[in-house]
């Protein structure tokens, strides 16, 4: 049940996220790299977020008896986590900056993210799992960052009932991505 | 390549909304398998956004501009964790069933309103309305889809049985492709069916 609540945020936070950036930017030459770029942002993004909550609610929630704080606490993280990030792609990347440009504030908000935390956290797996949690999130969301792209090209010539065009593919398509990945959620136990 | 999330007017304040409901239901939808945890969650929401709309638009006054989307989170996150804990207080069943949902909540109101645009530069009255606005068309939504997975799920509605003692549920219907094959039916025929109108009006 949690890695298929997972899978789903994955799924999701992918198409939103391509969504986001793609409608801005009209045939952009090199989707594929760009969107690895920001698969890995927010791959790095989710680790770092999984590693931080975790110490914090361990050290910090935990012991002083304040867990039903966690909700604040993560959002917070994960806001601030966001925040840092925008600034360093300022400064560094300004290139990606521009393309990202205000998605990334709604990008904090991100449910994956916050999923991931909330999921090692209630079952209680220990530092290291909830790293690998985190790792392997996050590389699930860079494989459908990637696979993304051709889909929706794909879809853009296919010859899709008008009033199933747009948004009502995109659902059925992430219903059939995420069976396809619970395939996989087996495969490690 | 043109965005998903296009209305047919293309105008953009509305292509926004429409995206954040888009987007906030859907993770909600994976614990909203009958018509009454749909309804369960919507009004949660509502009763969040509501709330938080209030406190928001008091506290404008007092924070400065830069600081309001943190402050609305936290209040947001707050409210939720209030609901939370009054759902596992007095509603432990459905405390259970409802699971990650709950935390989520907090988030989808974050997303909804934008960290409370609208609150943050309305006073309380106007702020109140949009958020039972977009609570009450979010809770409509969720309701709709999760009676019919409820339905083709499990042949009842809010409980009662619909069919005869013959019918085979659907056992997709109970997870969330289910929900998305829904989901995309129900965008599917609206579309069809305001096309049908434009074309009557011309």
């Amino acid at each position: 049940m949690s890695s298929a609540i997972l899978i789903l945020l994955v799924i999701l936070d992918a198409v939103y996220v391509h969504d986001r950036v793609f409608s801005k930017t009209k045939d952009h030459p090199d989707s594929l790299e760009t969107t690895t770029a920001i698969g890995l942002i927010m791959a790095v993004e989710m680790v770092l977020a999984t590693v931080l909550t975790w110490l914090i609610y361990n050290i910090v929630l935990l012991p002083l008896d304040i867990e039903f704080l966690e909700i604040l606490i993560f959002l917070l993280v994960i806001a601030g986590l966001m925040y840092l990030t925008e600034l360093y792609l300022k400064k560094r990347r300004p290139a990606f900056f521009t393309i990202l440009g205000n998605t990334l504030p709604l990008l904090s908000s991100n449910c994956a993210v916050l999923g991931v935390a909330l999921q090692n956290i209630t079952q209680e797996l220990s530092f290291v799992s909830s790293l690998l949690y985190g790792l392997a999130c996050s590389a699930g969301f860079l494989v459908i960052m990637v696979v993304l792209p051709g889909l929706f090209d794909r879809m853009d010539v296919a010859p899709i009932s008008e009033s199933f065009r747009g948004l009502p593919i995109a659902l059925l398509t992430a219903g059939i991505m995420y069976i396809a990945f619970t395939g996989l959620a087996g495969v490690i136990s | 390549m043109h965005s998903i999330f296009r209305s047919k007017n293309g105008d953009e304040h509305q292509d926004r909304r429409l995206f954040r409901l888009i987007i906030c239901v859907c993770p909600l939808l994976l614990t909203a398998t009958t018509a009454v945890y749909g309804l369960a969650l919507g009004l949660f929401t509502l009763c969040i956004l509501l709330v938080s709309s209030v406190i928001i638009s008091l506290l404008r006054g007092f924070v400065p501009e830069k600081a309001h989307a943190a402050t609305s989170i936290v209040v947001y996150a707050t409210i939720a964790t209030l609901v939370q804990m009054l759902v596992h207080a007095f509603a432990l069943k459905l405390y259970m069933a409802l699971d990650i949902s709950l935390p989520l909540l907090a988030i989808c109101c974050v997303i909804l309103t934008g960290a409370g645009d609208y609150a943050n530069r309305n006073s309380v009255l106007p702020a109140m309305r949009d958020a039972l606005d977009e609570g009450l068309g979010f809770t409509l939504v969720l309701t709709v889809i999760a009676a019919l997975r409820e339905i083709t799920g499990s042949g009842t509605f809010f409980g009662n049985p619909v069919f005869g003692s013959d019918f085979k549920p659907i056992g997709i219907m109970n997870l969330i492709s289910g929900a998305f094959v829904v989901f995309a039916l129900v965008i599917a025929a609206y579309n069809a069916l305001t096309k049908e109108q434009e074309v009557k009006s011309k």
